[in-house]
């Protein structure tokens, strides 16, 4: 993707950026979606879901740049969020829920 | 038998440090092994307490399985920024039961984990009966999750070695 001057090839320089910019739609909507939706419960679906394919479209936009190492580190940094995220969802929902059914 | 059982627990135990040497050997460039050495100790006891491991899958189903998540998360994804971006959003939250027909507990916590990826649904908890009940939230009450959950489920047990497919001893 690198030539030899090291400058990137105009296709690679257009799908890294549409990716970058992709990525970037996916944060800016799920956070829109935290201030617009109505209740803790779908805010955690907006920040989850967006969030997710918003980092991994970022993540597959930086690859252009890096080497094969560098860019397998940022594929397992994008896997661990996402078990993270989704994990930390489930219990953030499940504490929710245990604090609504005290009220 | 008991030296066979002991035997696939070494390895499934070996298999488990060698993914968190290998996660920390990429995070932290090689560095601070005598941090990790107990830490990882501490991790594989924790493990065999809680009775986790890497679950044994069918590699077969792994290529299938990845593109119908990827596939998920995308769908996912744009159905929620759709509904943030849309200028009336279109929600109807509401708590959904679903009865899960996966077998182990270790494979409904994966269930539990994954669906919260899937378009409109976020798993809140598990209810043990008969049959166990994923308590769901979802989105749009009237939208279609059922089968996309159900979808997630089947890729599951195709995937698991541990799930009976159609009726097979596990």
């Amino acid at each position: 993707m690198i030539d030899s001057t090291g400058q990137l090839s105009t296709l690679s320089m257009v799908l890294s950026s549409l990716l970058l910019m992709v990525g970037l739609f996916f944060f800016i909507a799920g956070s829109i979606g935290m201030l617009r939706f109505p209740d803790s419960f779908s805010r955690l679906h907006a920040v989850t879901k967006a969030d997710s394919l918003g980092l991994g479209s970022i993540v597959a936009g930086l690859m252009f740049y890096g080497e094969l190492w560098q860019n397998l580190l940022l594929l397992l940094i994008w896997l661990l969020v996402l078990a993270s995220g989704s994990v930390s969802c489930q219990l953030l929902a499940r504490f929710a829920k245990t604090q609504q059914d005290k009220t | 038998m008991i030296l066979q059982q002991g035997g696939s627990i070494f390895i499934r135990y070996s298999a488990l440090s060698g993914v968190f040497a290998l996660c920390w050997a990429a995070l932290t460039g090689g560095r601070g092994w005598w941090f990790f050495l107990p830490l990882c100790l501490l991790l594989l006891l924790w493990c065999y307490w809680a009775k986790l491991s890497l679950p044994p899958v069918r590699f077969k189903a792994v290529p299938g399985f990845l593109l119908f998540f990827s596939r998920q998360l995308i769908l996912g994804a744009w159905d929620v920024a759709w509904r943030a971006l849309a200028p009336s959003p279109r929600l109807a939250p509401q708590w959904q039961p679903y009865a899960i027909s996966l077998a182990q507990p270790a494979s409904q916590r994966l269930l539990a984990s994954m669906v919260s990826l899937l378009p409109g649904t976020c798993a809140v908890n598990i209810e043990t009966g008969q049959p166990d009940v994923l308590l769901l939230h979802v989105l749009d009450g009237d939208a279609n999750w059922r089968s996309g959950v159900a979808a997630l489920e089947q890729q599951l047990t195709l995937l698991l070695c541990d799930e009976p497919v159609h009726g097979q001893v596990p």
